[in-house]
């Protein structure tokens, strides 16, 4: 459901209609759409509207989410403190719809073309749209956003890199043309997924060559979207103001955003909503959540969130090199209990080792029947135990350094697995709570037994995390992990432009990586959100993540 | 102890309760109703009843059985803080004030940097420093105590040194060591008591408040501090998650403080009057020698904003 | 005179280099990685080698301490007080825009404190030793013993339970919005001034009884007087010169104490700014913050002394 509905629409013509549908155009603008849908050269380009044609200008919203950022450059950045309060300045190459969470729309390109080897992808730029400084967005602007990304300069670290490896020469026929040459072929749901990742705004050559590439402490750089910094107050607020030059016409509905910085899941947030102080709250606690459910007027939603959350093993010390041992630990660890335990504090699911709603991965009712996942741990806890007995640690293993994270999830998970441990395996953990900053640098010198975290990803798509976090040194893979029929069954993924034949491969990686766990998950996130039903235009629950859509475009407030 | 009981029945009353908590500390594992360890996720978050008198936590773990072990750990804490921190620092006051000239010069100075900090930012970059544990817990803590010793029994050791008995002792031709440890370091006996009762009361609310920042001592041990530190994980902590370990700090402090107005008071005010109002911070003409610096009174103040 | 006040300008100067050189290396051998707060979890771990090394060069982390130290009492020097790693702020700019809050709760408290603990101490003294005495000794005593965090989160418990509290969003400063202001600083003022008050009132109640116990406060009470007149008259105004100090001192240690009640009431003051920046390793906002802790602590004490040098001679040619 949360799957990027292009492939989709190219296999079936029910998808393609209702995608055509959402669109909200007549056939005769069908051409707008993009290329992949085969139609002829467009009269008018599309825009995108809100759903509700009711929809009225005017009114300001006030929008509560995260700390402040550490620095200003969204590129650069992996948490939603930049996007939640930036995204709104900026446009994208192509998009997610709003309205939808998941459709890929025209978004500064208006449409594009992809070659039928997959290894040329040709985008057509709107002319006319202006950057809030005046400057005209040329073909010059696309290729320094995305040589930047692409291929980041010494010192710039662009967590989105990853995804356009295969990108070879970027190119621009002309000042409204780009064209991206693959050095091989990727699948392109993958790519256009990559393409339209919120993090991707686009910027002025001219800004990046007078920072000398970096913009992190560039508070202000032009966009072209539809909202105009009007001024931030550090750690507070960031206003916002309409963009009355939004190329857009008659977008953005709103006159003006107000952007509080409230941490995730803090008290603050919580009552700041509930006392009517924030129109929109994201990233809610789940207590405050429960009770804005119950009151009047107000809609509670909650959205799959990209992130997993899991403890690691250290490859590199005995007892972890065997995977009957993490297997163990793996069944031992009753993931029921693990949401259970932070139901006030966070909200969580139960999740294997890919993201348990893609339409890829084992649906919920088969998981539930897995080992290590039934509501009944028994069955699990005996075979764990066998396990470990066959492993020569039937005696448990003593003295774990267990480094937790100083958040209050980890601590709490960190004290249930210990607990749990001790109970089936005998296995005895000390825990270590160190500060994120710290956290990072023992991971990474490999200077622990087991270490609780968070992972994120950029995309659905396993490729993205495949690499990423289970991938031979991927940036993420914090156990060491190696496994090669893993490593090269994630290579072919990648380079398979085939839907179906994609789909084929998960099983057999999910098979290998709960036999031979590079970490054992604990929870997938979710995210929580409510706001006033006088907030029109905005409905996440079938968002993937917090990262794409965060514009606020096609919102609108009721007038009261 | 009677006369005590009849000059101060709070001070007695405080000092039962203090020996009631050291008790109930020392004695932890028979009188804890189960494992504060043990986590239980099928009673997860129960208000206090019949099962769990104070309740239970977020992982099922009896509070009252970690508050009776928190006792523990809390008062082990405090006690090696006051320890180690209070006697370094008085011995290095009873140094100073013996010795006098350019080694107090020096001392006083770096006491009077020691102090300028905030004392909970100094314990908390020092445990950050040395690493996360007890004994980090322990030494960050008795740093932040050495100036108060060492500047509140310097003065005692001034004035002790300019009695006549001393002045004797010196005149006789006994050396220096002799003389200190002889003669001086008795008379500050007494004023070292009081100072480290009070500042065990100081200690256990560092202790607390550092565990409240997240620098404390880790989990699952459970401190007092650290109890409070794991309440607030949500939008409305449970209360009584909040209530029981912050009453039991208060009520260990408030002892150990009345305790020690107590001892103050049934010492032998012919003494050196001055001496124990430097001590406890309570009068008016309190004045040292020597280098310039804050009021005694202050500096022998249990720190009042410790937390 | 002028010598002592040469001599005492020397000792606070000494004092301030001496903590600036301790928070300074302190900082710098503290274990955490500041740049995964500045990067964020996500690219920290793509980071290169090579990249990493650029970014210490960018943030001056890399030349050498001596370097670095000096370019900090440059950027003092300058009055900007050096860059924090996040965003490119000022930490001048910082301190302007949170500092009045704190200094707000400092000030409120230290008035709480006397409007609460005067009175206390008074009436503790007129009758030493009854019931009133021990009722008030004890409560002083007792909030002496509360940790002021601990309190605070009571009363953030017991406010969002009750009155369905709202933790403050913005910084409102005074000359904005008086009354959103108060709502900010009242809380922690409170907590913080309560403590302060115990003090206050151990304080004057010793020092009255001193007082009273003196050969003019005899006479003036042989001569008649009423009661409360001889205490307010005669005893109060020379008692209350030790409590004036004593609440200079406090005033250093209500700016230390604050950092944890901040914290506990979520109010956006330079004692959580510290919190978050040591967590977040942003080291120069670090030391900067403890420097001016130090620097207000070292002033505070600095008059306190003088004002006892006025007073007492003999301080002065010692």
């Amino acid at each position: 459901m949360a799957d990027p509905v292009p492939h989709k629409a190219r296999k079936s013509p029910v998808s393609r209609r209702s995608f055509l549908k959402t669109l909200g155009v007549a056939s005769a603008t069908v051409s707008a759409a993009p290329a992949f849908l085969r139609g002829r050269a467009e009269a008018q380009e599309f825009m995108v509207k809100a759903a509700d044609p009711a929809a009225k200008a005017g009114g300001t919203l006030r929008f509560g989410i995260l700390n402040a950022p550490a620095h200003f450059d969204v590129h650069q950045s992996g948490t939603i403190a930049n996007l939640g309060p930036q995204a709104p300045m900026y446009d994208l190459l192509i998009r997610r719809d709003p309205r939808d969470g998941n459709t890929i729309i025209p978004d500064l390109a208006h449409k594009w073309e992809i070659a039928p080897d997959g290894k040329k992808y040709t985008f057509h730029l709107r002319k006319g749209v202006k950057f809030h400084d005046g400057a005209e967005m040329t073909s010059a602007d696309m290729k320094a956003t995305y040589d930047r990304i692409v291929r980041p300069p010494k010192g710039v670290v662009i967590p989105r890199s990853s995804l356009f490896t295969a990108v070879g020469d970027i190119v621009t026929p002309d000042a409204y043309t780009i064209e991206f040459r693959l050095t091989e072929p990727r699948p392109r749901a993958f790519m256009l997924g990559a393409f339209a990742s919120g993090w991707n705004i686009v910027v002025r050559k001219k800004t990046l060559d007078d920072n000398g590439g970096n913009l992190r402490q560039v508070m202000n750089f032009p966009g072209t979207g539809p909202f105009r910094h009007v001024s931030r107050k550090d750690k507070e607020v960031w206003i916002q103001e309409r963009n009355p030059n939004y190329w857009n016409k008659g977008l953005p509905y709103l006159d003006r955003l107000e952007i509080y910085n409230l941490p995730p899941f803090s008290p603050e947030l919580g009552s700041s909503f509930l006392s009517g102080k924030v129109d929109y709250a994201r990233i809610m606690d789940p207590v405050s959540w429960r009770k804005a459910k119950e009151m009047p007027g107000v809609t509670a939603t909650a959205m799959n969130q990209s992130v997993i959350q899991a403890y690691f093993f250290n490859m590199k010390r005995k007892p972890f090199a065997d995977p009957r041992v993490r297997r163990a630990l793996h069944l031992a660890t009753d993931r029921n209990v693990m949401v259970d335990v932070v139901k006030d504090t966070a909200p969580m699911q139960v999740g294997g080792f890919v993201y348990p709603f893609h339409e890829w991965s084992t649906p919920k009712a088969a998981l539930e029947k897995r080992l290590g996942y039934q509501k009944d741990p028994k069955a699990a806890i005996q075979e764990a135990k066998k396990l470990m007995a066959a492993a020569g640690y039937g005696q448990g293993l003593k003295n774990l350094d267990f480094v937790v994270r100083d958040i209050a999830s980890f601590k709490l998970w960190a004290v249930a697995i210990q607990a749990m441990l001790k109970e089936n395996l005998n296995v005895e953990t000390n825990l270590r709570v160190v500060q994120t900053s710290q956290w990072f640098e023992e991971a990474g010198s490999g200077n622990f037994d087991l270490a609780i975290s968070a992972i994120v990803s950029s995309l659905m798509d396993p490729s993205d995390y495949f690499t990423a976090w289970y991938g031979k040194g991927g940036p993420q893979n914090y156990s060491g992990w190696t496994n090669e029929e893993f490593h090269s069954l994630a290579h072919n993924l990648e380079r398979e432009v085939d839907e179906n034949k994609r789909k084929a491969m998960i099983p057999r990686a999910e098979e290998i990586l709960e036999n031979d766990p590079p970490l054992v998950p604990v929870a997938w996130e979710q995210i929580y959100d409510a706001f006033y039903n006088r907030v029109h235009g905005q409905n996440a629950t079938k968002f993937f993540g917090i990262y794409d859509v965060t514009r606020w475009d096609t919102v609108w407030m009721a007038q009261s | 102890m009677l006369a005590l009981l009849r000059q101060n029945w709070l001070s007695a009353a405080g000092g039962l309760v203090a020996v009631f908590i050291v008790f109930v500390a020392l004695a932890a594992p028979l009188i804890a109703p189960r494992d504060p360890l043990k986590a239980d996720f099928r009673h997860m978050n129960k208000a206090p009843g019949a099962e769990a008198f104070f309740g239970t936590d977020q992982v099922g773990r009896d509070a009252l059985s970690r508050v009776i072990y928190g006792a523990r750990t809390s008062l082990f804490v405090a006690f090696s803080a006051v320890l180690l921190g209070t006697t370094v620092g008085s011995l290095w006051g009873v140094a100073c004030g013996y010795l006098g000239g350019r080694f107090d010069l020096m001392s006083q100075r770096v006491m009077e940097i020691f102090q300028s900090f905030p004392d909970l930012i100094l314990a908390m970059a020092i445990s950050m420093a040395i690493g996360t544990g007890l004994p980090a817990v322990i030494v960050a803590i008795a740093i932040t105590r050495v100036p108060f010793g060492g500047r509140v029994i310097r003065s005692v050791a001034l004035s002790v040194s300019a009695m006549p008995f001393v002045e004797a002792g010196r005149a006789a031709g006994a050396s220096s060591f002799r003389v200190m440890s002889r003669h001086v370091l008795p008379q500050c006996v007494a004023p070292y008591l009081v100072l480290a009762t009070t500042h065990l009361g100081v200690a256990i609310v560092i202790e607390a408040a550092l565990g409240f920042l997240g620098v404390g001592v880790p989990p699952p041990t459970p401190t007092w501090g650290n109890m409070l530190a794991d309440a607030i994980t949500g939008l409305v902590p449970q209360w009584w998650l909040v209530l029981f370990p912050g009453l039991a700090i208060t009520v260990t402090v408030l002892a150990f403080n009345l305790l020690g107005d107590g001892i103050r008071d049934s010492l032998d005010p012919k003494l050196a009057p001055t001496v124990l109002r430097l001590v406890t911070g309570v009068g008016r003409s309190a004045r040292s020698a020597g280098a310039p610096s804050a009021t005694p009174a202050a500096s022998a103040q249990g720190q009042p904003g410790a937390a | 005179m002028q010598k002592y006040l040469l001599r005492r300008a020397l000792f606070a100067l000494s004092t301030v280099i001496g903590v600036s050189l301790i928070v300074f290396v302190v900082l710098r051998i503290l274990p955490g990685d500041p740049l995964v707060a500045l990067l964020g979890v996500e690219a920290h771990s793509k980071m290169t080698p090579a990249d990493r090394v650029l970014i210490m060069k960018d943030l001056g982390l890399s030349d050498s301490l001596p370097v670095q130290y000096v370019r900090w009492l440059r950027d003092i020097a300058s009055g900007q007080l050096g860059k924090s790693f996040f965003r490119g702020d000022t930490v001048r700019d910082l301190i302007l825009h949170r500092g009045p809050l704190s200094a707000e709760i400092a000030i409120l408290a230290l008035i709480i404190s006397w409007l609460v603990g005067l009175p206390v101490g008074i009436l503790s003294a007129v009758r030493p030793n009854g019931w009133a005495d021990a009722v008030t000794r004890f409560l002083s005593i007792l909030f002496i013993a509360i940790p002021g965090f601990w309190l605070s989160m009571l009363l953030v418990l017991a406010l969002l339970f009750w009155f369905g509290y709202k933790a403050p969003i913005l910084v409102v400063h005074l000359w904005e919005d008086p009354w959103q202001n108060l709502q900010i600083v009242i809380g922690p003022a409170i907590v913080l001034g309560l403590a302060q008050g115990a003090y206050i009132a151990r304080m004057s109640r010793s020092c009255l009884l001193e007082v009273i116990r003196e050969d003019y406060v005899r006479t003036a009470r042989a001569k008649g007087a009423v009661e409360r007149a001889v205490v307010l008259r005669h005893a109060l105004p020379n008692a209350l010169l030790p409590v004036v100090t004593i609440s200079g001192v406090l005033l250093g240690f209500v700016l230390g104490g604050s950092v944890a009640v901040e914290q506990a009431f979520g109010v956006p003051g330079l004692g959580r700014a510290l919190v978050t920046a040591i967590i977040e390793r942003d080291i120069i906002v670090v030391q900067n913050l403890v420097l001016l802790y130090a620097l207000i602590f070292v002033a505070v004490n600095a008059l306190v002394d003088l004002s006892y040098a006025w007073l007492d001679p003999r301080i002065r040619y010692q």
